[in-house]
C-alpha cells in the first residue's frame, strides 16, 4: 500500500529533484514502483473507466458515498487505483475533493422531489399508501455463482419485456406520502419535527453533533462497518423488546438546485442518485411514552440500500439511547473508514522509542516492591 | 512581540509563495483553509495548552500517520523554509520519508536533517536533542490530544474540567501507579501542565524529552488530525510534568550506556538487538551523526 496517491499531479508526474538524493525517500519510491510494476506486469487489458462505472456500480457508488462526492468517472479511477479497496478508493476521492473549488452551495432540497426508480413499503398496501416499485433488483434471486465462460442473463421473451416502469422514463415523479406523514397526522409519532441541517459547508463541527450532522457522518461511514453496527445494535445483545419496522425505502434521482447568480431564482443543475430509508419503532423503553412511535431516517449517495437502512436504524437507536451515550459516541467517532483503516495501518509504523519505554516500564513493575521505591529508575521515578 | 519571536510572525501573515501568484496552491491546501488553521493556531498560542478544535481536512496521507502535524506544517509553511521531518527521532524512517516527500513535492522547500538549520521541524514522538531557538517551530504529531480522555468520556465534562483546572483524576491515577506498581503505567506522553493551567498530552514523547518542553525558546505546535485539535506551547512558557514533590520523575536514559556509534551519553539511546548481544544507539540520528563527526 502506498501512503500517497502515486505521482501527484500537483507538481507534474515527477518527484522533486532534491528528493532523489535521499536513500530513505528512494526506498519509499521503490516500494511504490514495485507495487505499480505488479499491476503493470499483468497481462490482461487495463480497466477502462466505463467498464468500472457500468459493471462495478456498487463499488463506484460505495466509493462516492464514503468519499462524499458525486463523480462517477473520478470514482472509477479511484476504484481502479485502489485495486477495488473501498476505503482506499474513498480516501483518494476525499483527498481529491479537498482541493476542488467550491463554486456554489445547493439549495436545501426535499427528498419528496426525488424521481423514484424503486420504492418498497413493507408496512402498508393499497392506493392510499402510494405506488410501490420493485424496479431493478436481484433481492429475490438465488445467489448462484455464474460459472459460464461468458456471464449470461436469463432473457425474457419479446412479449414478456418489463414495462417502462422499470426504466428512467417510468420513474415515479409525483410526491408520495410516507408512513411517518400518516403517523404524524394521527398524532402517533413522537413529537420530533424534521430539522434543518446544521452542517456548515466548511468549518468546525460541534461535538456532540446535532442529529442531522450525525446522519451526514453516517452517510460517509464505511458501509461494512455501519451495516455491522446497525445489525449488532438492533439484533444482537442488549436490544429493544420490539424490532423496528422498515416503513419506506426509496431509490431514485434527486434534483439539485442552486440560486441563480443574478435573478436569485432556483435553477436545477442536475440530479444525484440517492437511497433513502425510514424505520419506525415502538417507544417501549422505561422512560418512553408508550402511546407513540418513534422514527429513524437515513439517506446516502448512490444505490446502497442496506447502508441507508443501517443509517435509519442507528439514527433511531442513538435517539433512543440518548445523545452522549456510548452508542452515540461509537456512531459519531467509530464508523469512518479513513479513521479506522488509517489508525490500524499506523500500527505498521516504527515504535522503537515508544516500545522500548514500555518494555522498561514493564520490567520496572517486576522489581521487588522494596526496591521499587528506592532505586528503580526505569519506573519513571528518580531514586 | 513578533519581532522578538519571529516564529510567531507566520501565524499573522500570509504564507503564500510570492512566485506562486494569487491563484496558486502553494503547500497543497488552499489559502482559506490555511488561514483558518493559522487562526486556530493563534488562539492556541494565546491560550497555551488549550485544545482548539479545527476543521480537520481529508489529507492524502492516512489518518493516524501525522495528518494533524502535516496540516499545521502546510498552514505555516513559507517558500524560504528549511524543513526537517523525523519519526521516533529518525530522519530516514519510512513515514518521515513519505511526509518529507509530500511536503517537498507540494512546496519546493528545502529540507535538512540538521536540527540547527531547520526552520520547521515536524516530528512524531520525539523532540530533537539539540536545543531549538526562537526562529524555529517544532510541530508534533498527536494521536490523542486530551489527557483527560482516559478518565472522563464526556467531552463537555472534560472541557469543564480543563476550565476549572480540575485534574484530580489524573493525579489520582499517578498516585495509584506509584502505590500499586511502583512505576508509571504510562511509559510515554506523561501529562504536563502548561503555564500553570492546562494539562496537555505532550504527544507520546518519552520522559527523556519532557524537560525540553519547559521554557523552550522555539514555538511548539501540536496537531491531532483524527481528533481535530491543535494546541501550542509558545516560546519561554513554563511547562511542568505532573509529578509529586517528593517523587521527582527520573528522566535520564535507562542505564549508563553510551551510544555504540558516536559515544554520546547525552542523548536518548535505543537498543538495537544484534546477533551477539545488544548495541545501543542514539534515537536522534541527526545528533548521532553530528556527534560522531565532532568526536572524530
Amino acid at each position: 500500500m502506498t501512503a500517497f496517491s502515486p505521482k501527484p499531479a500537483l507538481t507534474g508526474s515527477q518527484d522533486h529533484p532534491q528528493l532523489s538524493d535521499r536513500s530513505d525517500v528512494r526506498a519509499v519510491m521503490w516500494a511504490e514502483q514495485l507495487k505499480h510494476a505488479q499491476l503493470d506486469g499483468s497481462t490482461s487489458t487495463p480497466l477502462q473507466n466505463e467498464q468500472i462505472t457500468e459493471r462495478l456500480g456498487q463499488a463506484v457508488d460505495r466509493a462516492m458515498a464514503e468519499g462524499a462526492i458525486w463523480a462517477p468517472t473520478l470514482a472509477a479511477r479511484a476504484v481502479r487505483q485502489a485495486e477495488g479497496d473501498s476505503i482506499e478508493a474513498a480516501h483518494l476521492l476525499r483527498a481529491h475533493r479537498l482541493r476542488l473549488p467550491r463554486l456554489a452551495v445547493t439549495e436545501p432540497t426535499s427528498t419528496d422531489e426525488m424521481r423514484l426508480l424503486r420504492r418498497i413499503v413493507p408496512t402498508q398496501q393499497g392506493p392510499d399508501s402510494g405506488p410501490q416499485r420493485l424496479g431493478a433488483s436481484d433481492d429475490f434471486s438465488a445467489r448462484l455463482l455464474d460459472t459460464s465462460a461468458v456471464p449470461t442473463t436469463a432473457a425474457l421473451s419479446q412479449d414478456e419485456q418489463p414495462d417502462n416502469r422499470t426504466t428512467e422514463e417510468g420513474a415515479i415523479t409525483a410526491p408520495i406520502p410516507r408512513l411517518t406523514d400518516l403517523l404524524r397526522e394521527l398524532d402517533l409519532l413522537a413529537g420530533k419535527e424534521r430539522t434543518e441541517s446544521d452542517l456548515p459547508a466548511r468549518g468546525v463541527r460541534s461535538d456532540p453533533p446535532m442529529r442531522s450532522f450525525r446522519r451526514t457522518l453516517m452517510a460517509r461511514a464505511d458501509s461494512t462497518a455501519i451495516v455491522a453496527m446497525a445489525y449488532q445494535t438492533t439484533y444482537v445483545g442488549d436490544h429493544a423488546a420490539d424490532y423496528p419496522t422498515l416503513s419506506e425505502l426509496r431509490y431514485g434521482r434527486l434534483p439539485l438546485a442552486v440560486a441563480h447568480g443574478t435573478t436569485g431564482g432556483r435553477v436545477v443543475i442536475g440530479t444525484i442518485p440517492v437511497t433513502e430509508a425510514e424505520v419506525v419503532a415502538d417507544l417501549d423503553g422505561p422512560d418512553h411514552d408508550e402511546r407513540y412511535f418513534d422514527a429513524g431516517y437515513g439517506a446516502c449517495l448512490g444505490h446502497l440500500e442496506t447502508k441507508a437502512i443501517a443509517i435509519a436504524l442507528l439514527d433511531l437507536a442513538v435517539e433512543q439511547k440518548g445523545p452522549g451515550s456510548p452508542l452515540a459516541h461509537a456512531v459519531e467517532h467509530g464508523l469512518d473508514g479513513l479513521d479506522a483503516a488509517g489508525l490500524l495501518a499506523s500500527l505498521k509504523l516504527p515504535r522503537y522509542v515508544s516500545f522500548q519505554a514500555k518494555l522498561e516500564r514493564k520490567l520496572a513493575t517486576r522489581t521487588p516492591r522494596s526496591d521499587a521505591t528506592t532505586n528503580t529508575t526505569e519506573g519513571g521515578y528518580a531514586s | 512581540m513578533t519581532e522578538r519571536f519571529p516564529a510567531l510572525q507566520r501565524l499573522l501573515f500570509e504564507s503564500r509563495d510570492p512566485a506562486d501568484g494569487a491563484t496558486g496552491t502553494f503547500a497543497f491546501l488552499d489559502e482559506d483553509t490555511k488561514r483558518r488553521m493559522r487562526r486556530a493556531l493563534l488562539l492556541a498560542v494565546a491560550v497555551p495548552g488549550y485544545q482548539v478544535p479545527i476543521d480537520s481536512q481529508d489529507m492524502p496521507i492516512p489518518r493516524g500517520w501525522g495528518t494533524g502535524g502535516l496540516q499545521v506544517t502546510l498552514a505555516v509553511l513559507t517558500a524560504t523554509d528549511v524543513v526537517k521531518v523525523i519519526d521516533q527521532g529518525e530522519d530516514d524512517g519510512v513515514n518521515a520519508a513519505g511526509l518529507r516527500r509530500f511536503i517537498v513535492n507540494v512546496s519546493d522547500v528545502k529540507t535538512t536533517t540538521d536540527a540547527r538549520e531547520a526552520t520547521l521541524i515536524q516530528t512524531r514522538h520525539r523532540i530533537p536533542e539539540s536545543a531549538l531557538h526562537t526562529q524555529q517551530i517544532l510541530i508534533l504529531q498527536v494521536p490523542e490530544p486530551d489527557p483527560l480522555s482516559t478518565v472522563e468520556s464526556d467531552p463537555a465534562r472534560r472541557a469543564a474540567m480543563h476550565a476549572e483546572i480540575d485534574y484530580n483524576d489524573i493525579w489520582l491515577g499517578l498516585y495509584e501507579d506509584h502505590v500499586t506498581r511502583g512505576a508509571l503505567s504510562k511509559a510515554v506522553g506523561h501529562p504536563c501542565q502548561v503555564a500553570g493551567h492546562y494539562v496537555i498530552a505532550p504527544s507520546p514523547i518519552p520522559l527523556w524529552d519532557i524537560p525540553k518542553l519547559d521554557h523552550a525558546r522555539c514555538l511548539m505546535l501540536f496537531g491531532a488530525g483524527r481528533e481535530g485539535r491543535v494546541y501550542a506551547i509558545p516560546p519561554h512558557t513554563p511547562v511542568s510534568p505532573l509529578t509529586f514533590d517528593d517523587l521527582p520523575l527520573h528522566q535520564g536514559p535507562a542505564n549508563d550506556q553510551r551510544c555504540d556509534r558516536c559515544g554520546s551519553s547525552q542523548s536518548l539511546l535505543v537498543e538495537v538487538r544484534a546477533r551477539h548481544g545488544s548495541l545501543w544507539a542514539c534515537s536522534d540520528t541527526d545528533w548521532c551523526q553530528r556527534h560522531k563527526e565532532g568526536a572524530q
